[in-house]
């Protein structure tokens, strides 16, 4: 008898184990959004969400959730799959085409459509993909640099230098040492390692870009197919950059403080960074005299920097009744006036096509935030194997730039450029998406 | 084989053995083997997690793998790191639970409950701790170098030191359970054995390698295979140390890394499957060769 009373308790409680916690009310519309956006979760939270639920109150929630960028790439492969994905999500352009393709985001509505219409008209061909536009932009990001001002006063320098060579003098210049001879404030911020998506973009910016070439370019023979586009001199610059930084210039080394936070503690006397790090500067350093200016001028001629779309996308999976809420949301997010605090709260350009600035930035990030005449601007391709082919590249990097013996070694460089070549071909083809 | 003998049990007893049984195994199926099986199945296929595309290629993907620079520096990682840290801890578990079973006052046992303390501390937050410790400008390893008149050391971006970091911290991380692990064993080795030893006029070496280690030698063998298993795992030190907003330089790949950053981040979940069940045949066999070693001795 002792048994089967054990039996009965031992399948209540598995039954308990399964039933989970309280379910909600049946009507309570609560609605999920998931953002890798450091910066934006104060603006998606206390501006967008407060200004959404005025227009609905019967909407009891918006649960917003934050999950930092590395892991967040690797969450949504998972999660969108299994049918778990949140009402309402947001991710960075290159990042959603394999869930568009796959069928898991659904082209726009014609309200989503509606809002996108007010976008800046080189956005909305962003986000097409066989004549059918997949989410809205809500934010762009976009690398500029910023500069220690007290720094470049002491020693004699009265702005910050037009051309990639003039800037690395001056880093050179600025580069300050320890007895022992290590780096105690670098010349420039060099972003050598960390998340392979992060490396990758700060070296297509900095040196592929600045060279003149992209990542990939599209085959003169078979159109829509692709392969590496820096197999060649520009991409042979732009490996010679970094390692001419690090072992000629000696600019910055594998062991100094990096990013925001050196810049912030004067650790650093030049950064490159998207507008967001502007937070972290004010947060960390509220008393560093600072300055920022676009991207000077690279090897090629050319002034370059990218400008990628943070969109809001509603997956296939959301519920129905749920649907309107996440697009009244995203019509939120894109009026006017939230996207003047956007500005103000994530320091982000806003990708409204008429759109007013003044008063908005601090005065100290303007020759930096916006745009000079003579800058090419870059967005990242919609094709299902950009992503993995810039993360394996990104990967790659770090044990290239550790390796010394390639400073004043044209023969080991090239190899080099062959090798992360072969890697993007190679994911090209994985994809189906390579031709010669 | 284990028979179960219900000859002489009722009914009663039949039924809740198999109320018990059958469901844990029915769950430890779909939880354990068909997974393994499944992946075992996708590493022939070219398969992306996303886009559910998925391609016979044979064995491909095994040879990918051979040809792939970081599966390589994954699997050498790996395998550095599980022989040291394996032979580290093992051997200082048992010379920490000699001592221990020697023994017995209140500085012994408060030792005792020290050593133990990293064995229920969460990987993650104890390696955030040694991430300070091994911290190249501000951490305290450094500092006591520089004090030393040592040249500091660069343990989160040299990967030369990255991989003894993350052997410090794997080893720490497991004396104090291997300790204990032995210790059982050592209490469990009859004291006549020692005394007759004594008449015979052994010394205490001759003792421990005649009567104690051949005595420990199940309990050796269970937490060596034990530790290799573990250690073959390695991933929360790895990426700790090596990921973040201050990284430079390599990640410290292991094999685990390097499944978790193909499968999930790649998206080339028949690449990933390949590296698993490469990882599981090196846990097999490097157990059977512990048992092989271990039954010979």
């Amino acid at each position: 008898m002792k048994k089967i009373l054990s039996l009965i308790l031992m399948i209540g409680m598995v039954a308990m184990l399964f039933a989970g916690g309280a379910a909600e009310k049946k009507d309570d519309i609560v609605l999920t959004f998931w953002t890798s956006t450091a910066e934006a979760v104060d603006w998606y939270t206390n501006v967008v969400t407060p200004a959404f639920k005025a227009k609905h109150p019967e909407v009891k929630d918006v649960e917003i959730s934050f999950t930092s960028i590395e892991d967040f790439n690797k969450k949504l492969p998972v999660v969108i799959p299994a049918g778990e994905a949140p009402d309402l999500m947001e991710m960075e352009d290159s990042w959603a085409t394999q869930f568009i393709t796959a069928g898991y985001i659904s082209p726009n509505s014609d309200r989503l459509n509606a809002v996108v219409s007010k976008l800046k008209p080189s956005l909305q061909k962003a986000i097409e993909l066989d004549g059918k536009k997949y989410g809205v932009p809500a934010m762009l990001i976009h690398e500029f640099m910023y500069y220690n001002k007290t720094m470049f006063k002491a020693a004699g320098i009265k702005e910050f230098p037009n051309t990639m060579e003039e800037m690395l003098d001056v880093a050179k210049k600025l580069t300050k040492r320890d007895a022992s001879g290590a780096i105690d404030v670098s010349g420039f911020s060099m972003r050598l390692g960390g998340n392979p998506n992060g490396t990758f973009q700060k070296f297509w910016v900095l040196a592929l870009l600045s060279n003149g070439v992209e990542m990939v370019e599209e085959s003169k023979t078979t159109p829509g197919k692709y392969h590496c586009a820096f197999d060649n001199e520009a991409g042979y610059n732009a490996i010679k950059l970094y390692i001419d930084m690090l072992y000629g210039y000696k600019v910055d080394d594998f062991n100094s403080m990096k990013d925001s936070e050196a810049f912030a503690a004067g650790k650093t006397a030049i950064n490159m960074r998207e507008s967001q790090s502007i937070q972290t500067i004010l947060e960390l350093g509220p008393d560093l005299d600072w300055g920022s200016a676009p991207m000077p001028i690279g090897k090629s001629g050319r002034r370059a920097t990218f400008e990628i779309a943070l969109n809001l996308y509603v997956p296939s999976s959301t519920k129905e009744a749920n649907k309107p809420y996440a697009e009244s949301f995203i019509e939120t997010a894109l009026e006017q006036k939230t996207q003047e605090e956007m500005v103000r709260k994530a320091f982000c350009l806003s990708p409204l096509a008429e759109f007013e600035y003044s008063g908005l930035i601090d005065p100290r990030a303007e020759a930096g935030y916006f745009f000079p005449e003579d800058m090419d601007v870059y967005s990242v391709p919609i094709h299902n194997a950009y992503d993995a082919a810039a993360t394996r590249v990104g990967m790659a990097l770090p044990t290239i730039f550790a390796d010394a013996s390639l400073y004043n070694n044209p023969a080991g460089i090239r190899k080099q450029v062959s090798y992360l070549a072969s890697l993007v071909n190679e994911v090209y083809k994985e994809y189906g998406e390579y031709a010669e | 084989m284990l028979k179960l003998k219900y000859k002489n049990q009722n009914k009663d007893d039949m039924l809740f053995v198999a109320a018990v049984v059958i469901p844990i195994t029915l769950l430890f199926l779909f939880i354990r083997f068909i997974p393994i099986g499944r992946s075992f199945v996708n590493s022939f296929y070219q398969k992306n997690l996303v886009l559910r595309t998925q391609v016979f290629n044979g064995l491909d993907n095994y040879t990918k793998l051979l040809r792939d620079k970081f599966f390589i520096r994954s699997l050498s990682n790996t395998l550095f790191v599980t022989f040291f840290a394996t032979l580290l801890s093992v051997s200082a578990g048992l010379l920490l639970a000699s001592i221990v079973n020697s023994k017995q006052n209140r500085l012994i046992r408060f030792g005792q409950a020290i050593l133990f303390l990293p064995v229920v501390i969460s990987m993650v937050p104890a390696t955030l701790i040694w991430k300070y410790i091994f911290d190249y400008n501000f951490g305290l390893l450094n500092y006591l170098a520089t004090l030393a008149g040592m040249p500091k050391g660069n343990w989160l971006n040299n990967p030369a030191l990255t991989k003894w970091a993350v052997v410090i911290i794997s080893t720490w991380k497991e004396i104090g359970y291997n300790m204990m692990i032995f210790l059982v064993g050592l209490k469990a080795i009859p004291h006549e054995l020692y005394e007759s030893a004594s008449i015979d006029g052994a010394g205490k070496w001759h003792k421990f390698w005649a009567i104690t280690f051949p005595q420990l030698k199940p309990v050796t063998l269970f937490v060596l295979v034990v530790e290799i298993i573990k250690f073959i795992k390695v991933f929360t030190p790895a990426v700790v140390l090596t990921t973040g907003s201050q990284s430079s330089g390599e990640v410290f790949y292991t094999m685990v890394y390097y499944i978790y950053q193909t499968g999930f981040l790649l998206r080339q979940i028949g690449l990933a499957s390949a590296a698993s069940v490469i990882l599981l045949v090196l846990v097999m066999l490097l157990t059977r060769i512990q048992m092989i070693i271990t039954k010979e001795r």
